[in-house]
């Protein structure tokens, strides 16, 4: 696989870049990733973490799960992730530095009001059988990587958003965009 | 109790009304209701799934509980809920719509989501609905928010996320009442279930003056 693009995001810092359709978009890191995607021919139609676990009935995204648009159209797929039997990724919360990824889509003009809720990766909920969420505080103690297929031409985001209390504060995160 | 206003909502439509700051919504149906709400005097501050989850810190709300928005704060409280005991209401699935209803009978997963393989599905459905509801404030469908999905019972593995339908509803029609903390736009759907017309049912949606 050809390398297209590569970039390291420092804490609390994030990046924004295209994914064309077919290329496999390489996340890694050890701190919570706030991710969200755009499809780039109208960012109208965002990625939705309602549709996303409602296609996938499932609440935790992992390898094989596909990512949905508000519109219910497929925009990724989840091709590998490497913090399968580590921990989850999150698909409940809101963003947890929604000004920074703000920042980082400034050039697409989108307002607080209206930036779409994020996928958490790595952020490691922990959900009670009652339906209870509590933070859990244990990210991945080694970076790890999780890998995204664009279906469709994509801008995606990303911000690099260590909980205060998440012991992995303060990792670089890194963004690899591969062509197979 | 003072009736500021009682309408009827045939199945598969979309009802919406402004209601003031400390008046109550008493949503009653057997059915799926689909439902958000929007701050009436900045339209861009709406009803959010994730903030409501994270601020209660629980995937199923009920009386006492907040709705909350994406700017995070308090847009209605729940102070009655009929349904408690009997199931929880969702914060999992968006809306139904047309779209949603072909793509799952193209993938042949109508089952997954409703109640068989071979069933009769609406040409809209919930999106639509809500579209509609909040139509006289001009909001466009994208940026409706995911509702709370109120009577809609679903099975959550919390440990594996598995997410089932089930079919568990209100034997009878039973309400729920919001009291708005805020100036609002609310907007509610009746479900477009046709596959089980029992499930598809009409609400009733009244707002009294709150207080003694």
């Amino acid at each position: 696989m050809n390398v297209i693009n590569e970039a390291a995001v420092s804490p609390q810092k994030g990046w924004m870049g295209n994914v064309d359709q077919g290329q496999i978009l390489r996340i890694s890191g050890r701190s919570v990733i706030d991710f969200n995607a755009f499809k780039r021919e109208d960012i109208r139609e965002y990625f939705d973490t309602a549709r996303t676990r409602i296609y996938n009935l499932n609440m935790y995204p992992t390898a094989g799960h596909r990512l949905f648009s508000k519109q219910n159209n497929p925009m990724m797929q989840i091709i590998e992730d490497g913090f399968s039997g580590v921990g989850l990724h999150d698909l409940q919360s809101g963003h947890g530095c929604a000004e920074g990824m703000l920042s980082v889509l400034a050039p697409l003009e989108i307002t607080y009001e209206d930036l779409p809720d994020p996928l958490g990766f790595f952020r490691n909920l922990d959900i009670t059988r009652e339906g209870r969420i509590r933070p859990k505080p244990k990210g991945p103690l080694t970076d790890v990587s999780i890998d995204l297929k664009a279906e469709i031409d994509l801008v995606c985001a990303i911000m690099n958003c260590p909980a205060a209390e998440t012991s992995a504060s303060g990792a670089d995160a890194f963004i690899t965009i591969l062509q197979p | 109790m003072k009736v500021i206003s009682d309408e009827f909502v045939p199945a598969n439509t979309g009802w919406g009304a402004p209601m003031k700051k400390g008046q109550v919504l008493r949503l009653t149906a057997k059915s799926i209701i689909d439902f958000a709400c929007i701050n009436l005097n900045n339209l861009n501050e709406r009803f959010d799934q994730a903030r409501t989850k994270v601020y209660n810190m629980k995937l199923w709300i009920t009386t006492g509980d907040v709705l909350y928005s994406k700017l995070n704060n308090p847009m209605m409280t729940i102070v009655e809920d009929q349904f408690a005991g009997l199931g929880y209401h969702d914060l999992q699935y968006g809306m139904c719509s047309g779209p949603r209803y072909a793509r799952a009978k193209e993938e042949g997963r109508l089952n997954q989501y409703h109640h068989g393989d071979n069933i009769p599905i609406p040409d809209h459905g919930c999106w639509e609905n809500l579209t509609d509801g909040f139509r006289k404030w001009n909001v466009p469908p994208e940026l409706i928010p995911s509702p709370l999905n109120i009577f809609q019972h679903v099975d959550i593995d919390t440990s594996t996320g598995q997410i089932q339908h089930t079919p568990t509803r209100p034997e009878e029609p039973i309400y729920v009442d919001f009291r708005a903390e805020m100036d609002l736009a609310v907007a509610a759907s009746a479900c477009p279930d046709l596959a089980a017309p029992e499930f598809g049912q009409p609400i009733q949606a009244m707002i009294y003056e709150g207080g003694v």
